[in-house]
């Protein structure tokens, strides 16, 4: 990915101007005494904040630099999702915009790497990772160990043939057996719990870049011309074992699997891209003049709904076609302008 | 980590452990093993009606002292980015900074940090800082200092505590030499051929942020040393995406080496969670974190800033320097 100013030139060109021009128009910094050729500087007025201009923020001053330079999706290919939050919001919008791959079940929330490359290596080469405990809770709530629906060669065939991954990515914190080196999918089952056994721990940078790594190249193996996509789930930690406040544990933990990503972004694969929902939640959301969860049902873990619809109107902008946008589009009940139905629930801050 | 904070923990730890209102969607409660855990705050309006208790009950947690370690004579000296800044300026109004000595401005990175902190304990420089510095009519020049260095060895040796905070993992650096600019490169020396941005690494801050607290041990072992990551975003990157996401990254890589830090246990080595209080509470709120008083985006808004400031106040003065403190400053 761009690294470069030069690169980076070129990217940016192509999706907005946010750096530059602002720079060579008006803007004083470094007040011409730093070296700034080429920097990419950081929004200035609060107005890009406020409800109305969510969208343009998003596409002007958050995407460049990740997006693909030219759409790579039509409404035909279909978009396999894994992991946590950002895949299950796809899934339902490309379901409801009746386009999503219709005939496979992937378990939902598989928030850690090791699980996402457990679960993908086994499709790919039906081989387990062997570090992978799988877990899983029904809807009734049942825990149990999970036992694929599909036969694994459906999985196969059918990531083959998908037009795009999208993989998300949620949390850094594992439960782990320390005699086999195991990480659990989820959490350790109560009935089978043992604390001379299982330990909770942070995984390192390192470890979870290795796995991203691990599971692009799954990726290129099986559909070396589908565009992979990896995404950092804004959902914060439901809890944490680490004895420190659950929401600076949180912080830590989206940390270690930001910079993996970033790590991974630098190799520089063809066919790879970073979306930053993250970004847009918690970096942008800090900005907002409204709470960037819970807005719609004051769950404090629930991501806004608007910006959910925002992240995925631009998602969608960035990856398909014009045709199958507007398709898509009206699919889903989004208006042609891309302005979302909810944005009466935000109001502007300054007409409070 | 007890006393108040072991409280806190039980209470919260107990409310975790009872599952008392455990549904089929309840994570770590009878099917997922969950003793022991510390969970998100569930609902928004503990983040809207009282953010004072919010940092207090759900964001302090683990990271303060058993008991307040400083008393009203107790000078702190505050370097680094914002918090810095604010810690300051708060004390200083409080009538507490009576020993002042000039913290160059904005030393952002950790490189800049470990140069400045090693030439006052040392008199040697790290040996990776350029230390070009704004002068406050907007010229650059190469930072003097206005004191003997000796005043700045006394200072850190006499002082209460002493509070660090950083700011960015992007720096410039010298390809030559490896030498790390503190701020930008100024522009009439910049060289194309030698002088490039980058990304730090967490391996490195990790590294810098241990020597700068050792040097700190160094001259006064008894301080406790408090380290703070800054809420503020960087002003531009050079990294060719959007500078929302470099700032991302940048404060992720900071944040772990800090975790990395705090793993190792020393005593009287705190990380005060500011950047959680601006970031974290932030995009919870519902109003700008950042900018509600004079609409600047990289402007931490004043009630957070008094949020953070009180609650720093708080957990590291004794109860009587306290009452003196909010006396002043109100």
């Amino acid at each position: 990915m761009a690294t470069t100013p030069e690169h980076g030139e070129e990217t940016i060109g192509a999706l907005g101007i946010a750096g530059r021009s602002r720079y060579e128009q008006k803007n004083a910094w470094p007040r011409k005494r730093w070296h700034a050729l080429g920097a990419t500087l950081f929004p200035r007025e609060m107005e890009l904040f406020e409800a109305d201009s969510l969208q343009r923020l998003i596409k002007e001053w958050v995407i460049p630099g990740w997006a693909p330079r030219e759409p790579l999706l039509g409404v035909d290919d279909s978009v396999y999702t894994l992991g946590s939050c950002f895949a299950r919001e796809l899934l339902r919008y490309l379901t409801k915009a009746g386009v999503s791959s219709k005939r496979l079940w992937i378990p939902s929330g598989l928030n850690n790497s090791f699980a996402i490359l457990d679960f993908f290596s086994w499709c790919a080469t039906g081989e387990e990772t062997g570090r992978g405990f799988r877990y899983d809770r029904l809807e009734s709530g049942e825990i149990t160990e999970w036992k694929p629906e599909a036969e694994r060669r459906v999985y196969e065939e059918e990531f083959a043939k998908a037009g795009a991954f999208v993989f998300t990515f949620g949390l850094a914190e594992v439960w782990e057996d320390k005699e086999t080196g195991g990480v659990f999918w989820r959490g350790v089952p109560e009935e089978i719990f043992d604390k001379d056994r299982h330990v909770f721990r942070l995984t390192s940078v390192d470890e979870n870049a290795a796995n991203i790594r691990r599971i692009v190249e799954l990726c290129a193996m099986l559909n070396p011309k589908a565009p992979v996509v990896l995404t950092l789930s804004p959902v914060p930690l439901m809890a944490t074992f680490r004895n420190v406040s659950c929401m600076t544990a949180d912080c830590v933990s989206k940390s270690v699997l930001r910079v993996a990503l970033d790590q991974v972004m630098g190799d520089g694969r063809e066919g790879v891209y970073y979306w930053p929902s993250y970004e847009i939640v918690r970096w942008a959301g800090a900005h907002l003049p409204w709470p960037a969860y819970g807005l719609h049902n004051r769950k404090p873990r629930d991501v806004s709904q608007r910006i959910v619809a925002e992240i995925i109107d631009a998602f969608v902008e960035a990856y398909y076609t014009p045709d199958a946008v507007a398709q898509l589009r009206a699919n889903s009940g989004r208006r042609r302008n891309g302005r979302s139905r909810l944005g009466a629930l935000a109001r502007p801050f300054r007409n409070r | 980590m007890i006393g108040r904070v072991g409280r806190l923990t039980r209470r919260i730890r107990g409310r975790a452990a009872q599952g008392s209102r455990s549904t089929r969607r309840s994570w770590g409660r009878e099917r997922w093993h969950g003793d022991g855990a510390v969970l998100y705050p569930d609902r928004r309006e503990q983040f809207e009606d009282d953010l004072g208790r919010l940092i207090r009950e759900h964001v302090l947690l683990g990271h303060v002292p058993s008991h307040p370690l400083l008393r009203v004579d107790d000078s702190v000296i505050a370097i680094g980015s914002c918090f810095a800044g604010e810690l300051r300026t708060y004390l200083r109004r409080a009538g507490l900074e009576s020993k002042r000595i000039f913290v160059p401005e904005g030393l952002n990175n950790t490189y800049a940090l470990l140069d400045f902190l090693s030439w006052c304990v040392t008199g040697s420089t790290s040996g990776t800082g350029f230390r070009y510095d704004r002068d406050k009519d907007g010229r650059i020049r190469q930072w003097l200092p206005t004191e003997a260095r000796e005043r700045y060895a006394e200072r850190l040796a006499e002082a209460g505590a002493l509070v660090c905070t950083i700011g960015v993992a992007e720096v410039w650096e010298d390809r030559e030499t490896g030498g790390v600019f503190w701020h930008g490169v100024p522009e009439q020396i910049y060289d194309a051929d030698r002088h490039a941005s980058r990304l730090t690494t967490v391996e490195e801050n990790a590294r810098n942020i241990r020597r700068i607290v050792e040097l700190v041990r160094g001259v006064n072992p008894k301080a406790p040393v408090v380290l703070t990551l800054s809420p503020v975003p960087l002003k531009g990157t050079f990294r060719g995406i959007s500078s929302l996401s470099a700032d991302c990254v940048s404060k992720s890589v900071l944040r772990v080496a800090l975790d990395q830090v705090m793993g190792d246990g020393r005593e009287g080595v705190y990380y005060w969670p500011s950047f959680e209080i601006v970031k974290w509470a932030g995009a919870h709120v519902s109003w700008p974190a950042y900018g509600l008083d004079d609409g600047k985006s990289r402007h931490v808004t004043r009630r957070h800033v008094a949020e953070i400031v009180d609650a720093f106040v708080e957990t590291f003065f004794v109860p009587e320097a306290l009452a003196t403190i909010r006396a002043h400053s109100a």
